[in-house]
């Protein structure tokens, strides 16, 4: 901090020239900042044993235990199920066993061959199970155990708490050097023409940093990998904002603001899986209204009719219909096995998608149809329901491009882009000489020149970032995104429930299928669409959206006391002693 | 649970799309980001058409053009700037064959490490592969006279010299009309084609040697003129009885139509095509353009005409040298550059003609300068050349001389045309010994 008050009292002239000599040393030392951050954050989400939680078990007769490591499982014969029974008796797919947040269980039978008893008798519809009941999947007699307060106070004990091997305070000590080195390249390389917003708000970016990190620790939680990604990459952002427009960094810091708002509220709610759950109608409904008043109203800016205007300030909907839809396709096991809510969210998807296509935004249709697919492939499991999506949208885009053949146009110059770089491939070759300018190290923060072409700030900021910070922090931000989506993965197989799983899997397919029209389109390996680089791009609204849609990542971090989205067990088990055994 | 964790490996594989891409698009960046970065739109690199940095020098250091404070400066003596204009470059932008454009990632200093930074501003160098003394003394052999002046390494196909006449000094370019025929801005080494008269005997030759085994048998006989398919094809006096070197020398008109009628248009055709004269050839990353050959119906006059390099003939100069280059180098033509040792990693060569073809050619061309062109016109140099003389409709003739130096120090294939200047071997053989002479000081 002292470093960058210092620079700000300078004679403006002599930060020009000392721009040079700051960019000569600082150059080399941003990728290495930038690959330890990744590799830090890479160790603490991805390495070591995945601990499960235990919730109860299903006890045998031969004395064997088996786990219940959800709060929804399957009990049947195939491997992939939950608890696996092998006895012939036992479908493949024979009964779900589902906790509830305040630690009730209960059992339904999934149409198996055999049938379920419950205490003896034939089971229909769903069930409440207690500790001690004796259920039959068929043949096979099972003892209920569910895991008792105290056995929850250990394994709370027991479970490694993220961040002690990997500590998040030095991870982001890092960070905040490399958001500092940033600021102070944009700020010396503005020279006379600064404008007070650049060191701003770099600075406003350490201090929101260090709050959301005292608060997480406030809340006794350990686990920051998440956050200090998302921060890392709004860090590169707010560089392309300073960049290309330095009054423009008031309202990106006003829309990250409101976006870790909204990240922690979010967070919270999705703390509660009930209360979740009964937002997902009226988040449909948001979202499909939301994408109507739009497309009444809208305007076109830049050719796709998606910015609605409010009291001066324009605005995209559909970010925010990015965290409707995800909060729509997440679901809870027991809603996996009816049809008819598959059909709903199918029907839903194709709203939007039909929606965004009418705007002419295909780039966000693209988004939505990826991650309908994901939910409905996680939802269903069904080859079928995917390739039938594929084989109808392609029918669709088919028709289309008969109907208009105009469409196809603009994607003319996709694999050609120099043989047409003054026409079809002006973005892309303008993207690629930047980016190609920059090397692997860059030509500093402030020093490009791509940000004069018209929304390189948006569309082509992978080329931004690669023009002034270099190919290495460019695809260090590629990698943070992709290692958030591994995260995503892998904590979906430890998650409470599918709800938090799907829901942090829909997010991040989001979020990486903006990523890759992105970046791709903008150096001819795809389609030019023009959507946004997530939070690395210029732009409030998708700001907000996502670092909304990360909560959903967050709240699918079951490991101990990582995440704020998720109730911490010692704080349960206090509250269900006092009011006997059931948390209000 | 387990079953939504397995599905969700979808999303891994949407991740391992994204890493595939990536390192496409690194590989390709690491490849090709040289010519990205000297995009001529690229701010990084250009300013108002103008390159930020760097410096240009021909083979032995001497500057041709450097930027210095941000100002772009042609070399210091206004000859080389105006020998040199179409090789570098003009402050317009017009000339599009210009270095500063072709090869502005190497002169501002790029590399896939560093990208264009530059430390002090300085750029990077670029070492053409030419000799500015060749320049000056080919510009001042054409004596104002429009044409092309091409000079390559035969065993490298480092282009030492490359002057296109009209031409103009940069540092005070004149007011050009809008309407200007004279072709100012055209680089015509590597984007003329000329009529190519008598040099194109030498492909016609080439033909005779594969197809005719009796060939050196034959005794030709020219009375002056002949009857070929209707028309006369006529020399310029009667050179009586001589064999296949003979007519060569004496550059035959009625025994080269009588020759090409023989083979036939398609087997000449196939000739021209394969040696390159008639498709664009890669200079760098600049090409050439294209030459033509349009076969006459066969058995007739226009056919005869054309193996004799007149009819509907076009060739461009710097395919033509390459041509000579690989009758020189044994039937292997390397791939041309103007870049200095850029070749060190090993040359690209084409293998376009039967290294025993190549060798009776190669004897033929000395034959002819030992007979017709006069060695001592060429003094100190074991050169092996053909003329042309070009009939251009109502004109003066444009004077072609293409051959090459036999000489291990200095391989160097040459093609000069002087455009409207009459005589082949009297009017461009001179051209070409004053620039061989400055190319082997």
């Amino acid at each position: 901090m002292e470093t960058i008050q210092a620079v700000e009292n300078l004679d403006p002239s002599a930060l020009l020239r000392a721009s040079g000599v700051i960019t000569a040393v600082t150059r080399y030392v941003l990728p290495v900042l930038a690959v330890l951050i990744l590799l830090r954050c890479a160790v603490s989400m991805l390495s070591g044993k995945t601990q499960r939680e235990v919730w109860g078990w299903l006890s045998l007769p031969n004395g064997a235990k088996l786990e219940l490591t959800n709060w929804e499982n399957i009990v049947g014969r195939a491997a992939s199920a939950d608890v696996c029974l092998n006895y012939q008796t036992v479908s493949r797919t024979h009964a779900a066993l589902t906790r509830d947040p305040q630690g009730r269980w209960f059992l339904r039978d999934l149409r198996s061959k055999n049938g379920t008893r419950l205490r003896g008798r034939p089971l229909e519809g769903i069930a409440a199970i207690h500790a001690g009941d004796i259920v039959t999947f068929g043949k096979a007699n099972c003892v209920f155990v569910p895991s008792t307060v105290q056995d929850e106070k250990a394994q709370a004990q027991s479970r490694i708490r993220p961040g002690a091997r990997i500590r998040p305070g030095a991870t982001l000590v890092l960070l905040t050097e490399f958001i500092l080195l940033l600021g102070i390249q944009h700020t010396a390389a503005a020279g006379e023409a600064l404008n007070p917003a650049v060191p701003a708000s770099f600075l406003a970016l350490i201090a929101l940093c260090w709050a959301c990190y005292a608060i997480t620790r406030g809340l006794h939680r350990t686990g920051f990998e998440v956050e200090t990604l998302a921060f890392f990459l709004t860090a590169i952002g707010l560089g392309v904002c300073a960049s290309s427009d330095p009054e423009g960094l008031w309202k990106q810091l006003l829309c990250l603001l409101a976006g870790v708002v909204l990240y922690f509220v979010i967070g919270s709610y999705l703390r509660d899986l009930d209360r979740a759950k009964k937002l997902r109608t009226p988040m449909a409904v948001i979202g499909i209204l939301l994408l109507l008043v739009n497309l009444v109203t809208a305007k076109s800016i830049f050719g796709a009719k998606n910015w609605v205007q409010i009291g001066g300030v324009s605005f995209q909907p559909s970010e925010l219909v990015k965290i409707c839809f995800v909060f729509t396709g997440a679901a809870t096991l027991d809603r996996l096995f009816a049809r008819r809510n598959l059909v709903a969210f199918i029907a839903f998807a194709a709203a939007c998608v039909l929606c965004l296509a009418a705007m002419s935004d295909f780039g966000t249709a693209a988004v939505f149809f990826a991650a309908y697919i994901v939910i409905a492939f996680m939802r269903s499991g069904s080859f079928a329901t995917v390739f039938l999506s594929l084989a109808g949208t392609g029918l669709g885009v088919f028709m289309v491009l008969t109907a208009r053949p105009y469409v196809l146009s603009r994607f003319a110059a996709w694999g050609h882009a120099w043989e047409d770089a003054q026409g079809g491939g002006f973005q892309q070759t303008r993207t690629m000489a930047a980016a190609a300018s920059g090397g692997l190290f860059g030509l500093g923060g402030g020093k490009g020149r791509l940000h004069r072409v018209f929304a390189a700030d948006t569309d082509m900021a992978f080329g931004m970032v690669a023009e002034e910070l270099g190919l290495i922090v460019a695809v260090t931000a590629i990698l943070a995104l992709a290692l958030l989506a591994l995260f995503a993965v892998r904590s979906s197989g430890q998650a409470r429930s599918s709800f938090y799983a799907i829901g942090a899997c829909a997010a991040m397919t989001i979020l990486l299928t903006q990523l890759t029209l992105n970046v791709f389109g903008s150096v001819d390996i795809l389609p030019f669409t023009g959507v946004t680089f997530p939070l690395v791009s210029k732009g409030g609204s998708s700001m907000i959206s996502v670092w909304g849609l990360l909560a959903f990542v967050k709240a699918a971090d079951a490991r101990q006391n990582a995440s704020f989205a998720i109730p911490l067990n010692r704080k349960k088990q206090k509250r269900r002693k006092e009011t006997g055994g059931e948390e209000a | 649970m387990r079953r939504i964790h397995r599905r969700a490996l979808a999303v891994t594989l949407l991740v391992a799309l994204i890493l595939g891409l990536t390192g496409l698009y690194a590989a390709r960046q690491m490849l090709y980001g040289g010519s990205w970065a000297g995009f001529p739109s690229n701010g990084d690199a250009f300013i108002s058409g103008r390159i930020r940095a760097g410096t240009i020098k021909d083979r032995d250091g001497e500057v041709l053009y450097a930027v210095r404070d941000g100002e772009g400066r042609w070399a210091e003596d206004e000859t080389t700037r105006v020998a040199s204009l179409h090789l570098i470059g003009d402050r317009a932008g017009f000339i599009g064959s210009g270095a500063m454009f072709h090869y502005a990632g190497t002169i501002l200093g790029y590399d896939p490490i560093n990208g264009l930074y530059s430390p002090n501003g300085q750029g990077g160098v670029l070492e053409l592969s030419i000799d500015a003394d060749a320049q000056r003394a080919a510009w001042e052999a054409l004596k104002g006279r429009r044409g092309a002046v091409i000079v390559t390494d035969y065993v490298t196909g480092e282009i030492v010299c490359m002057v296109s006449s009209p031409s103009f000094d940069p540092e005070d370019p004149p007011e050009i009309p809008a309407d200007d025929t004279s072709g100012v801005y055209l680089n015509r080494p590597l984007s003329a084609a000329y009529t190519p008269g008598s040099i194109f005997k030498l492909v016609t030759l080439a033909a005779a040697i594969e197809n005719l085994d009796d060939l050196f048998e034959r005794d030709f006989h020219c009375s002056g003129s002949a009857k070929i398919g209707g028309g006369t094809v006529t020399c310029g006096r009667a050179h009586g009885d001589m064999k296949i070197e003979d007519a060569l020398a004496e550059s035959c008109n009625c025994t080269f139509a009588a020759l090409a009628v023989e083979l036939g248009g398609e087997t000449l055709k196939e000739y021209a095509d394969r040696f390159g004269l008639t498709s664009r050839q890669e200079v760098d990353d600049m090409r050439t353009a294209a030459g033509r050959f349009d076969v006459g119906e066969a058995g007739s006059f226009d056919l005869g005409w054309s193996g004799a390099g007149q009819y509907h003939d076009l060739v461009n100069p710097a395919a033509m040298v390459r041509f000579v280059a690989a009758i020189a180098g044994r039937g292997d033509t390397p791939r041309l550059t103007l870049q200095r040792d850029y070749t060190h990693l090993g040359v690209t060569r084409d293998h376009i003609l039967a290294a025993t073809t190549a060798e009776k050619l190669g004897e033929i061309m000395e034959y002819a300068v030992q007979r017709t062109y006069g060695p001592d016109n060429f003094p100190g140099l074991k050169l092996h050349a053909k003329s042309g003389t070009a009939e251009v409709g109502t004109e003066k003739p444009n004077a072609w001389f293409v051959g090459y130096i036999d000489d291990p120090l200095h391989p160097y294939a040459f093609a000069v045309c002087v455009e409207n200047a009459g005589s082949g071997a009297s009017q461009a053989g001179k051209v070409a010994n004053a620039v061989l002479q400055a190319c082997t000081q």
